[in-house]
């Protein structure tokens, strides 16, 4: 017994009792599971609750034909096949023929053998059958998987693009559509790069393409006047499509222009206050700073008195004049400079990242804040190294930051002896730059090492609680941390860090 | 002693500055001599020169009213022009009382610091010459014996040899005798030298 047929379901109509049963019972010994009807409408009524993979049909019903049986059944079944095999009478061959014609698989003929052929016929039928349906199902679960897909593809946020390496379009979804709009074709070309404010930051993206395989969460800025989004995300993938096409990019673009907006606007608020906790920071320092412009104009009045007295009374040779005179010069440089320093850092401006050596930035904080650590007479150990750190910096910001610790530093030590106020500088190398601002000054109440950084909290009488959170922000923007920690023998130290710029 | 030549001092951190005033005293003929802190001019300063002495309030380890103050702990009179940057009246204040002869901001009109230096000069000048007249008075009363001076004082005060004896319990005539020691010793010849000379010693 085949137990593959259990699972198979035989229809036999056909009005002779006895034949019925028996063709019935030959089936059922084959292992099929069989029905039986003794007329067309019964056969009809039963299948359109039931399903039948093989008819095995009379043509002679009491009703109708089987010609019409078929026909009505195809009538009601839409899509389905209809599966039979026409039972006929000796001498019937012509109308065998013609429903052969007609979608019968085969069929038998009522005689001594009809009992010994079924078996075999209706096995043979049943597998072909089988057959088509098991394809059938797959191709089914194909469509279905399909259409799956197609509706992932075409309802996803993200625009998704199939690109050849020469640019060609071969895939786009509706998101792209709605993005570039006609710009974006299959079966044209789409350069991105057309579209770009920053032609650069393309050339920069395909080349992490090419080393890596893939490009994750590129953003980019677009041009204003070409009626696409502001900002778009960028991912990128290499992918392997068919041999025909080694070398397909898998592009998926997303519009973060209203993001982009949004963090534009935190920026530009933590620029806003940067630039006036920058001011607040200068009034601070105005003294000093007075002091220091006034030591140049003293020395220029005095050389341009000296050499006006020597040319009155001819004191002096030319030589001796034109060398005062140079004295001068020098002197109005150097207030020239003072001036330059304090503009540039009391400029508003928005964040400008440059490739910067940090040791730079450190010296010109240490020059900017010079008069100010002269007066309270503080000793400043410099332990900046000759090899260059390079970071990709804001270098007013990070400026800021130094300043900003330096002052902290130099009000820390106001209790502090005069000759035992220290502030020691450094600038280590590792796998990162470190920089460290060490004082000898109150130190940091025990628990206050991370309050420290909250928005709005001093310790000062004056305070804002403004600088030391600005400072962690600036810092952290530019990937790197700023923690502070009591020294084990007096003051305090603080220490940030910046990812190094590897050439 | 050796006459020593008139010098302005300049203690200044700022080597422009330094340089500047150098040049500009040199320009109407004064000689100057620089220190970069007020420490370097502690250990080379020699207070027989004569002249004045230009500070700059705001230096790094010793600022210039420590200096002068150290000057006046340790009786150096040398006249003292402080110069300051800005906003240091109260140090202003300060400076003057504690004897500076001028106070200068800067910065400040030349033709102002070559007046205050004159001036200064002039000051220190006169300063060294009551000095020195009083050091010569000093140098003459160290001849007189303890009894003499007594007696020289009394004398100054018009007292008649006999109340001096009664008062120190004394003969008139060793009064007699000490006070023609005293003329003999201070080379003096009437009265009336004698009382101008002890009245320049009681006014120390």
């Amino acid at each position: 017994m085949d137990q593959k047929n259990e699972n198979n379901m035989i229809l036999i109509v056909e009005d002779d009792a006895g034949l019925r049963t028996l063709m019935a019972r030959v089936l059922q010994r084959q292992g099929f599971q069989t029905h039986l009807a003794s007329s067309g409408q019964y056969a009809i009524k039963w299948l359109q609750e039931n399903h039948a993979d093989l008819i095995l049909l009379d043509f002679f019903l009491p009703d109708m034909t089987g010609r019409e049986l078929v026909d009505q059944l195809r009538a009601t079944s839409q899509d389905e096949e209809i599966d039979y095999i026409l039972v006929t009478g000796r001498g019937d061959e012509r109308l065998a023929v013609d429903m052969l014609k007609h979608g019968a698989h085969n069929y038998l003929v009522k005689d001594q053998l009809l009992l010994d052929l079924l078996p075999s016929i209706v096995n043979q039928e049943m597998k072909q059958i089988n057959q088509r349906q098991r394809l059938e199902k797959t191709e089914l679960a194909l469509k279905k998987l399909e259409l799956h897909y197609q509706t992932l593809f075409e309802n996803s946020p993200l625009a998704i693009t199939l690109l050849t390496s020469d640019n060609q379009v071969v895939a786009v979804n509706d998101a792209s559509i709605r993005l570039f709009g006609s710009k974006i074709k299959i079966g044209k070309k789409f350069k991105l790069l057309d579209y770009l404010r920053y032609p650069v930051e393309f050339f920069v993206m395909m080349d992490l393409l090419e080393k890596e395989g893939y490009v994750k969460n590129f953003d980019l800025e677009l041009k204003e006047d070409q009626g696409i989004c502001q900002f778009i995300s960028v991912t990128l993938k290499k992918i392997e499509m068919d041999e025909n096409n080694p070398s397909t990019i898998l592009a998926m673009l997303q519009d973060i222009t209203e993001r982009k907006l949004a963090e534009n606007k935190v920026l530009q608020h933590q620029e806003e206050l940067a630039h006036v906790s920058r001011l607040s920071i200068l009034g601070e320092m105005a003294s000093g700073i007075a002091h220091e412009l006034n030591q140049p104009l003293c020395s220029i009045s005095n050389f341009s008195a000296a050499s006006i007295r020597m040319l009155e009374e001819s004191t002096g040779t030319k030589q001796d004049i034109i060398e005062v005179l140079g004295h001068l010069t020098r002197q109005a440089d150097r207030a020239g400079n003072i001036i330059r320093r304090i503009r540039s850092f009391v400029r508003k401006q928005s964040s400008k990242l440059l490739e910067l050596d940090v040791n730079d930035i450190l010296r010109e904080s240490l020059n900017l804040i010079e008069s100010e650590i002269t007066y309270k007479k503080i000793r400043v150990i410099e332990e900046i190294p000759d090899e260059s750190c390079m970071a990709i910096v804001d270098a007013i910001q990070i400026e800021q930051v130094v300043i900003n610790l330096m002052k902290n530093a130099i009000d820390a030590m106001t209790d502090t002896p005069q000759d035992q106020r220290i502030i020691t500088v450094k600038c280590q190398r590792r796998d990162k730059i470190v920089v460290s601002i060490c004082d000898s000054g109150s130190g940091i109440k025990e628990n206050d090492t991370e309050k420290l950084f909250e928005s709005f909290y001093t310790t000062k009488k004056e305070g804002l609680g403004i600088g030391l959170s600005l400072c962690r922000s600036i810092v952290e923007a530019h990937g790197g941390h700023l923690r502070a920690e009591n020294n084990k023998e007096q003051g305090a130290t603080f220490i940030f860090t910046l990812p190094i710029k590897r050439s | 002693m050796v006459e020593q030549q008139t010098t302005v001092f300049v203690v200044d951190d700022d080597d422009g500055v330094r340089l500047s005033m150098e040049l500009l005293l040199k320009s109407v003929g004064l000689r100057s001599k620089q220190f970069s802190s007020a420490i370097d001019f502690l250990d080379n300063y020699d207070d027989h020169t004569p002249g004045c002495l230009i500070l700059d309030v705001r230096m790094p380890e010793m600022s210039g009213i420590e200096l002068q103050q150290k000057l006046n702990e340790k009786q150096i009179s040398i006249s003292v022009i402080m110069i300051s940057g800005h906003g240091d009246i109260p140090m202003a204040v300060q400076a003057l009382k504690a004897g500076a002869t001028d106070f200068l901001e800067k910065p400040f009109r030349e033709q102002d610091l070559i007046d205050a230096v004159i001036k200064a000069i002039k000051i220190d000048a006169d300063n060294r010459q009551v000095w020195m007249a009083q050091t010569a008075i000093d140098e003459k009363l160290k001849l007189l014996t303890d009894r003499e001076k007594q007696v020289a004082g009394l004398v100054a005060q018009g007292k008649a040899n006999k109340v001096i004896a009664m008062d120190l319990g004394l003969s008139p005539k060793t009064v007699e005798f000490h006070r023609a020691n005293i003329m003999d010793k201070l080379q003096m010849t009437s009265l009336a030298d004698l009382v101008k000379f002890m009245m320049n010693v009681s006014e120390r």
